[in-house]
């Protein structure tokens, strides 16, 4: 049976450790996460890989790659392709370097009064 | 222990599922967890909305254990602790950012600081604007009952209960 009074201690524990800061820090962490579907799943040394999903919307993912670092070109590292379909990829990957650079990219982007 | 009937909708493949599928989607309101129907209609309802890839989809029937649920639709003291610590989390994240906080993000703050650990699962409900749900005119008076599942143990059965061809 769950214990609410124990679960409402959690909650309000957690809550007030949160700064400003920390809490901007965790909003930006999901927007990154929802908006460019990062796995995280290291797949090799240097590589993030974006799952699959995003690669479907690989246009849209593009568009907002391009419209946050004005890259001329989509930046992404094709490494895998299936047999099946010669333009489609199992997922791309980019670099951890990208990531952070692109992260820092969207948050001036998307909330720049938090830099 | 409180065992509850819920059927969980998917289109029709060439295996049988041995277990429900995890819901990744964005718009999952309750975030990534295996989200079941209290009403076969509804499963149903779904499987002609949502499953349609293959023109035909499947209703699995599972008994799960709901006794570490939090049970937003019947149990008063559940639903008003979940709707005062969703409002906890959207304040202090209004006040401390001055951003509105999405139902979504609000759902992982729980799960990724581990508050919630102990909840297995939460029932919950909306309501359906399909006029043929109900048998009184522009009366919407039943709920639209969904379970999201976190942990897969509290599932102890689970196998399919039919196969319809989409409408």
């Amino acid at each position: 049976m769950l214990n609410l009074k124990e679960l409402e201690k959690k909650l309000d524990l957690a809550l007030s450790k949160e700064t400003p800061h920390s809490l901007s820090q965790w909003l930006i962490n999901q927007w990154f996460k929802d908006s460019f579907k990062l796995s995280g799943r290291k797949v090799h040394e240097e590589f993030i890989e974006v799952s699959r999903s995003a690669f479907s919307k690989k246009k849209r993912v593009s568009i907002e790659f391009n419209a946050i670092t004005n890259w001329m070109y989509s930046p992404p590292i094709i490494l895998k392709t299936t047999k099946k379909t010669p333009n489609a990829t199992s997922g791309f990957f980019i670099t951890f370097d990208l990531c952070q650079k692109l992260k820092r990219n969207y948050l001036k982007a998307k909330v720049p009064h938090f830099l | 222990m409180l065992i509850r009937k819920m059927f969980h909708t998917q289109e029709k493949r060439l295996v049988r599922l041995l277990q429900p599928i995890e819901c990744v989607r964005d718009d999952a309101w309750l975030g990534n967890g295996y989200y079941f129907w209290e009403d076969i209609q509804n499963a149903t309802m779904w499987g002609n909305m949502a499953k349609r890839n293959t023109g035909y989809f499947e209703i699995y029937k599972a008994l799960i254990d709901c006794e570490n649920v939090l049970d937003t639709v019947f149990n008063e003291e559940h639903y008003r602790f979940w709707l005062n610590q969703i409002q906890k989390v959207a304040v202090e994240i209004k006040q401390k950012t001055g951003l509105k906080a999405t139902l979504k993000q609000v759902n992982s703050y729980f799960k990724e600081k581990g508050i919630w650990n102990e909840v297995t699962g939460i029932y919950f409900q909306d309501f359906s604007n399909d006029e043929n749900a109900t048998l009184v005119y522009r009366f919407v008076y039943k709920k639209r009952v969904q379970l999201v599942v976190y942990d897969l143990s509290i599932i102890t059965t689970f196998g399919l209960t039919t196969t319809r061809s989409v409408k």
